[in-house]
């Protein structure tokens, strides 16, 4: 009998346990949801270092036991391109090249982020005069975004891969 | 009438029941439930003992009709907490291993695809308008995301 008591505790606490673990994948998520309104708000008013500082946050944040890879990979993947977009209007192409290519590292889905990430690139070689390289980058986006384009016509949901 | 005298009727049931001790089969005006006690009375004594035959094959009778006893085993106590536990330790395990899968995330529009291609293609004036696509689309990957994992 106290066994059978010992085992249900057990139960419980695993059941509240799991429950916690969703409630903190949860928090998470709408914690890097606020961080990137608030680098927008941020932008907006011209103030790159807060932004800068808010988005290094986000791509640098151990991501939760409960996300799911492709979720955490997304989040990371838009930040680089968030940065990467935010040091070429920074004038500093050197350091947006360096966010787009970690960005581009994470993964090779052809997904909509990969492809804004090789337009990062591209932007960032064009203005570090490597246009052979841009060109590359451009073009590997624009395959993508095809295969985007054609997926949104035929009405397809979810992510696209490549 | 006084309770205490004895009626006629009384009497003879009386000497009824005496002749029916006695063993006298044909005795009358004996009363149904006196009859059965002097029955009763009557097979009581030694000789109303079962024989060894009769007292074997009852015997047997009985003992085929009581439930044996099961012996019991000493492991089979553990065995429905161990059970118990196992299941717990493989939800634990499951809980914490376990990842959801991923978020059914929208599909970005057309405006949006557009615009990445404008940029990609060398348009500049592009640039701000995919900003603020990717802004919208970025709202709703997270709202999604959000509801995804909140359940």
């Amino acid at each position: 009998m106290k066994s059978l008591a010992c085992i249900s505790t057990l139960l419980v606490a695993t059941l509240l346990a799991s429950c916690a673990r969703r409630a903190d994948t949860g928090r998470w998520v709408d914690g890097i949801g606020e961080a990137n309104i608030k680098a927008d708000r941020a932008l907006a008013d011209g103030n790159l270092v807060a932004a800068r500082t808010i988005l290094e946050e986000v791509a640098d944040k151990p991501l939760p036991a409960g996300l799911a890879v492709e979720d955490g990979l997304l989040v990371r993947k838009d930040a680089c391109f968030r940065l990467a977009m935010l040091e070429l209007q920074a004038e500093r192409p050197k350091i947006a090249l360096e966010w787009a290519d970690r960005g581009l590292g994470l993964d090779k889905r052809g997904d909509l982020f990969t492809a804004n990430l090789l337009v990062a690139r591209g932007s960032a070689l064009e203005a570090l005069g490597k246009d052979d390289l841009a060109a590359r980058s451009y073009k590997r986006a624009l395959g993508i975004n095809e295969k985007l384009l054609e997926a949104e016509l035929n009405g397809k949901g979810g992510r696209v891969k490549s | 009438m006084n309770d205490s005298e004895v009626t006629e009727k009384e009497k003879r049931e009386a000497e009824a029941l005496a002749r029916a001790l006695d063993g006298d089969g044909s005795a009358e005006n004996v009363p149904s439930d006196a009859l059965e006690v002097a029955g009763l009375l009557r097979v009581s004594g030694e000789d109303a003992g079962l024989s060894d035959v009769r007292r074997d094959a009852v015997l047997k009778k009985l003992l085929a009709s009581v439930e044996p006893v099961k012996r019991q085993v000493p492991w089979l106590r553990w065995l429905v907490p161990a059970g118990g536990l196992a299941a717990a330790v493989a939800i634990f395990a499951l809980t914490f291993t376990a990842r959801v899968g991923p978020a059914p995330l929208p599909l970005p529009d057309k405006e949006l695809i557009e615009a990445q291609a404008s940029v990609a293609a060398g348009n500049r004036e592009a640039v701000a308008v995919l900003r603020d696509r990717m802004q919208q689309y970025r709202r709703e990957i997270y709202k999604t995301l959000a509801e995804h994992y909140r359940g």
